[in-house]
């Protein structure tokens, strides 16, 4: 059986309860969420409530109707982004984002946002005061990843956010790889706009994300369409959820989601962690003893994730990758990973790392494999 | 459905009537949740009706839940009074 180590992609396998409870809600209960009074239909739009309820209470969100589904973390941010920025806007981000903020704020800077980057280290961590220094002129927002998908550094966002809720400046949260791994408190992290995906941390099946708004904010909605309540206004309504929430809901994905995050309340949140960078502990202590090999991760354990990558001195990381799979069924990801910044940061654009994510149900073993494989390919070439 | 002097609470969204109802719930109170009648307008299509004697508990409960109904009304004859 083939060794999952993507997990910084999408977590796989998923919880035995998830493919249950996508699998009801698809097959049993059918009905769409919002809209008609049937009893199924009402019985739908129960389980996105309790869903709403499951994710506020995994991020410290004292009200649920401020988080909107969307399909992805990726949608979430351009929600967040596009709806909030507006010409003359200026944003800071970071050299470590993903092209989930990279590229929307491309568009946005061609249409008068001024976006300023502030520069990483070489292991990925933004310093607060760069942050800090970066934000001396009037600035509408900040936009941070929460940790790498490169190196898997994780910043300082419980130093940040409060800096920024003082200075009036908003903060944006890319949480696509620290959700449902690290806690979160959008309220001691004074954050203001939450981008989660599902299908990682979360468990949850792919089609499904979410975007936490901070109460007085208000968006634009990315689409408009029916939201299943009064059909007679010309716009979707203020309100959320549903304001933000056009067309008919991701109701099995969501479903799955509910029971993911359900898995993760019931296994709890330091275990999963503590199970995840034991396993990213044995790949920063035995990786960097293959000759030739170059770790990217964080500066030291505590301010890493789950996911970390690696170059060998001479060799295409894409090549690694293509016989880590074709002869030791190690299933790894190559590449830039969305993010050149990022490796232009860590020194590796543009040919890329080969990246590693363990998730919850990998073992030492497969990390043995892994290590193994290793020196197996190395000692070839 | 709704009989004489019921209370029809309407919400501003199916969010809120369905955190209405857990609340209700939780405290093991008598209400309906029904379709929201055609002559009155709901944003959700939903709304919560109970009996007239339960009026100031289920009030008490969505207030401290900070849940107040958008909109509320008595059952009167063929219509609805608007509180």
């Amino acid at each position: 059986m083939a060794i999952y180590l993507d997990n910084a992609a999408t977590s796989h396998p998923k919880p035995e309860g998830v493919y249950r409870a996508a699998d009801k809600a698809l097959r049993e209960l059918g009905a769409s969420p919002g809209r008609g009074s049937y009893r199924s239909a009402i019985e739908a739009s129960r389980l996105l409530f309790e869903t709403r309820l499951a994710a506020a209470k995994l991020f410290g969100i004292s009200d649920a109707a401020r988080i909107v589904f969307t399909a992805s973390a990726t949608e979430a941010l351009n929600l967040a982004l596009f709806g909030l920025l507006n010409p003359g806007d200026r944003v800071v981000t970071t050299s470590m984002e993903h092209n989930a903020v990279l590229r929307p704020l491309e568009l946005l800077r061609r249409k008068d946002v001024e976006v300023v980057k502030v520069s990483a280290n070489r292991d990925g961590f933004v310093e607060p005061i760069q942050l800090k220094n970066a934000c001396t002129q009037k600035t509408r927002l900040l936009a941070l990843s929460h940790c790498s998908n490169v190196s898997g550094t994780l910043q300082a966002v419980e130093e940040i956010g409060p800096w920024c809720r003082k200075q009036g400046i908003l903060l944006l949260v890319d949480g696509a790889q620290s959700a449902g791994l690290f806690d979160i408190n959008v309220e001691t992290m004074a954050i203001d706009l939450l981008a989660v995906p599902g299908h990682k941390s979360l468990f949850g099946p792919p089609g499904t994300g979410l975007l936490y708004i901070r109460e007085g904010l208000q968006l634009r909605p990315l689409l408009v369409g029916g939201t299943g309540g009064d059909s007679t206004l010309p716009l979707p309504p203020p309100q959320l959820p549903e304001g933000l929430e056009s067309g008919t809901a991701n109701t099995p994905g969501l479903a799955g989601l509910k029971a993911g995050i359900e898995f993760l309340h019931a296994t709890g949140i330091d275990t999963i962690r503590r199970h995840e960078l034991n396993l990213v502990r044995i790949l920063r202590e035995q990786l960097p003893t293959i000759p030739g090999l170059v770790l990217h991760g964080a500066a030291a354990i505590d301010h890493q994730g789950s996911a970390l990558s690696f170059t060998v001195d001479g060799q295409d990381p894409a090549t690694i990758a293509f016989l880590l799979d074709r002869n030791h069924d190690i299933q790894t990801r190559a590449g830039l990973h969305c993010a050149p910044d990022a490796h232009r940061t860590i020194g590796t654009f543009p040919q890329g790392t080969v990246r590693v994510s363990p998730g919850w149900f990998n073992s030492e073993q497969d990390i043995a494999a892994l290590l193994i494989a290793m020196t197996d390919l190395v000692g070839r070439a | 459905m709704i009989r004489e002097q019921d209370y029809i609470a309407l919400f501003q969204s199916i969010h809120r009537v369905l955190a209405a109802e857990k609340q209700l719930k939780e405290q093991d109170v008598d209400f309906m949740l029904i379709p929201a009648p055609g002559e009155l307008t709901s944003a959700c299509g939903l709304a919560i009706c109970f009996a007239p004697e339960l009026a100031l508990e289920i009030g008490s409960i969505l207030s401290d839940a900070d849940l107040w109904p958008a909109e509320l009304y008595i059952r009167e004859g063929s219509g609805f009074r608007k509180l």
